[in-house]
């Protein structure tokens, strides 16, 4: 039989005209009636529907007859979409499309029919629109849609830890319950979190051991390499990230809190997502080409110091698919 | 002059509460279930409808929720946004302090009524509704999915402002603590005491009971000492009493059942920590789905007492560290656990540590 299915996709909008094509499947928007004829609800809600223009990623397999198994593999796909939304969007507050609906319409004969997969969420984000959403341009989905593609040919990369702890974490940090103060965003757990796993990514104790540095100064280091594009930008951007760090620093000797919060704090989280997920792009990207990185902090320090190391660093980047 | 109020209503799904009394949580909190009338009132939305057409019921039929609420005066020409501008801070606080000290009060789940829906409504009955991410959550009724709901008994209540319930009196004492100005770590155990409140499904076992695990090692500065030159140290203060001994004590003081069994149950648990922390076992999610009840009844027992001595070591921080024999600048944290291994070696717990002379 014949699947096709739509996951509505929260916290999402753009002004481009639809539909955008990903390798596999595409966004589009769903006329009113036709949502309605796979969901059945709100049928008087027509007017807050077409305001609220809820996106959905579309797509289909061929030949299943299975319909269970079909539905654990369009999880599947669905999981790796929105991994590439929080990747390629530098770690945008995206909930997980799993909150909201999913609905899977299959032909087989006259068996002709919709499963739903409806999460906590129920209709309230495709309806109503949700809590928040985030205009993305061309250039982000074309981000977006690299990164679906390394996720989806990359093997190796869900037998590592580091990196599912990461994607697990830019995860729970983008739910209501996590990040919604009231009726706002809040970034302080968000950065807390992130930085916590960043720190025993990029600058373990074993390498800031071995090069007798503070996590002040590694942090600086390892972080300017994977976030800057040449060499001498390392160099220029180490102070920032040390700078970054210390607003941790500030957090935890309580300067700098949920309580007494200030604006560094959002700055420092949006800096430290956008990092997170370079980072993770980083760790995706080394496996697929077939890299061990175990030894990746002490190739971060090394490439800081070394601007052969650092070409050599950066070419490992160069993805294949 | 016409005596013109508002009230907020933050209504708790799933909450039990089988009476019609209405009575303090804490502050100017109340909590009980609104009169039929109110109620409808608060339901004429879109999506009750949905919600009562789902449960093929009319809006009448739909039974009441247990609600907090507050009420403020509105001054003559006042409207109902005068006072939501004037007052929606005060009344978050409020509302946000009332859900921790039932959170703190007992076992059971609740969600944050901010992220599900809320009410504003004026004494001629205009209303006005704010929605949150989880609005929705409660149309299909609640299945075997959810956690256990939490219950809550009339006499949980309190009925005069200056009474002594159990429930105003956590109240009061998070009131307290926040007027004293608080402390990190213990916004850090509070914080993620409250993440572990997360929609299951939404967020995995095991993420829930790492938040439990957080909040802990803010109060009690992880559950290893660090060892150097031959001797033990929590951050910068020397120690003697290892994890589980503190943590026994802190228990007892509780009068928490069964401290010692609890005590080594709880240190028995930095297995599940550790691999959660290096993902080393692919079994973690039943393992902490299992245990993930009664940790968090432990955690919440510490936390009370925590919140408990941050107050006191906000005016007494002199005299603690004297009878402690620390240097008065040391962290909460090391103050309070450093309580807690004086407490243990010496019988007799020195007066004024824990409670006033």
């Amino acid at each position: 039989m014949r699947i096709n299915w739509f996951t509505h996709i929260p916290g999402v909008k753009t002004d481009l005209s639809f539909p955008f094509h990903f390798s596999v499947g595409k966004l589009q928007l769903l006329d009113f009636e036709y949502w309605q004829k796979m969901d059945c609800t709100f049928p008087t809600q027509k007017k807050s529907y077409e305001k609220s223009q809820p996106v959905f990623f579309s797509s289909s397999i061929e030949e299943f007859d299975d319909l269970e198994a079909a539905t654990a593999q369009i999880q599947n796909i669905n999981n790796h979409l929105y991994w590439a939304f929080l990747l390629g969007s530098g770690g945008a507050l995206l909930p997980n499309p799993q909150m909201s609906c999913t609905y899977i319409e299959f032909e087989h004969g006259i068996f002709d029919g919709y499963k739903k997969l409806i999460g906590s969420f129920e209709r309230e984000w495709i309806v109503f629109g949700g809590s928040w959403k985030f205009n993305f341009s061309e250039e982000v989905l074309h981000n977006i849609s690299v990164a679906f593609d390394l996720l989806l040919s990359s093997k190796g990369f869900k037998e590592n830890h580091s990196i599912m702890q990461g994607l697990r974490t830019l995860q729970f940090t983008s739910n209501p319950e996590f990040c919604l103060k009231k009726d706002r965003l809040s970034y302080f757990n968000g950065f807390v979190y992130c930085m916590a796993g960043l720190e025993s990514i990029l600058v373990p104790l074993f390498v800031r051991k071995k090069y007798g540095l503070t996590i002040t100064e590694a942090f600086g280091m390892a972080a300017s390499v994977v976030q800057s594009q040449n060499f001498s930008q390392s160099k220029q951007s180490t102070r920032y990230f040390s700078e970054v760090y210390r607003v941790r620093s500030k957090m935890i000797h309580g300067e700098a809190s949920s309580v007494n919060y200030t604006e560094n704090v959002e700055q420092a989280f949006h800096v430290i997502r956008n990092l997170y997920c370079n980072t993770i792009g980083v760790l995706i990207k080394l496996i697929h080409n077939g890299y061990k990185i175990e030894d990746f902090p002490n190739l971060l320090l090394k490439a800081w110091e070394e601007e052969s190391i650092y070409d050599e660093f950066k070419n490992l980047l160069k993805y294949n698919s | 002059m016409e005596n013109r109020t508002f009230t907020s209503y933050f209504p708790l799904w799933g909450l039990g509460f089988e009476s019609e009394e209405i009575g303090l949580v804490g502050g100017i909190v109340l909590g009980g279930k609104p009169y039929q009338e109110e109620w409808q009132n608060i339901l004429k939305s879109d999506v009750m409808k949905e919600y009562a057409a789902y449960q093929n019921v009319s809006l009448w039929e739909v039974e009441p929720q247990f609600c907090l609420t507050t009420t403020y005066r509105l001054s003559e020409g006042q409207t109902l946004y005068d006072g939501i501008g004037l007052y929606e801070d005060e009344i978050y606080n409020q509302i946000r302090d009332a859900l921790l000290a039932l959170r703190l009060f007992k076992k059971g789940w609740i969600f944050d009524p901010y992220l599900v829906e809320y009410s504003y409504m004026d004494s001629s009955s205009f209303i006005e509704r704010f929605s949150g991410p989880y609005r929705q959550i409660f149309i299909a009724g609640f299945d075997n999915s959810f956690p256990e709901f939490y219950k809550l008994h009339p006499n949980d209540l309190a009925y005069s402002v200056n009474g002594n319930g159990p429930l105003q009196s956590i109240f009061n004492l998070i009131s307290q603590y926040r007027k004293s100005g608080g402390n990190q770590s213990v916004e850090i155990a509070i914080e993620n005491f409250e993440l572990s409140y997360a929609l299951p499904g939404n967020v995995s076992w095991e993420q829930k009971i790492a938040f439990l695990f957080i909040s802990m090692d803010a109060m009690l500065g992880g559950m290893s000492l660090q060892f150097s030159k031959g001797k033990y140290y929590l951050r910068e203060t020397k120690m003697e009493l290892f994890f589980r001994e503190r943590i026994q004590k802190v228990l007892v003081l509780c009068d928490y059942p069964e401290a010692e069994n609890e005590s080594k149950w709880v240190d028995s648990l930095r297995k599940l920590r550790n691999s959660i922390a290096h993902g080393s076992r692919s079994d973690l999610e039943e393992e902490a789905k299992g245990e993930f009840d009664r940790f968090q009844d432990v955690v919440r027992s510490i936390l009370k007492h925590y919140i408990s001595f941050a107050l006191r070591h906000k005016t007494l921080k002199h005299q603690i560290a004297k009878i402690l024999k620390v240097e008065p600048t040391i962290s909460l944290t090391e103050m309070y656990n450093k309580a807690l291994e004086v407490s243990c070696l010496d019988d007799k717990i020195p007066d004024g540590l824990w409670h006033d002379a």
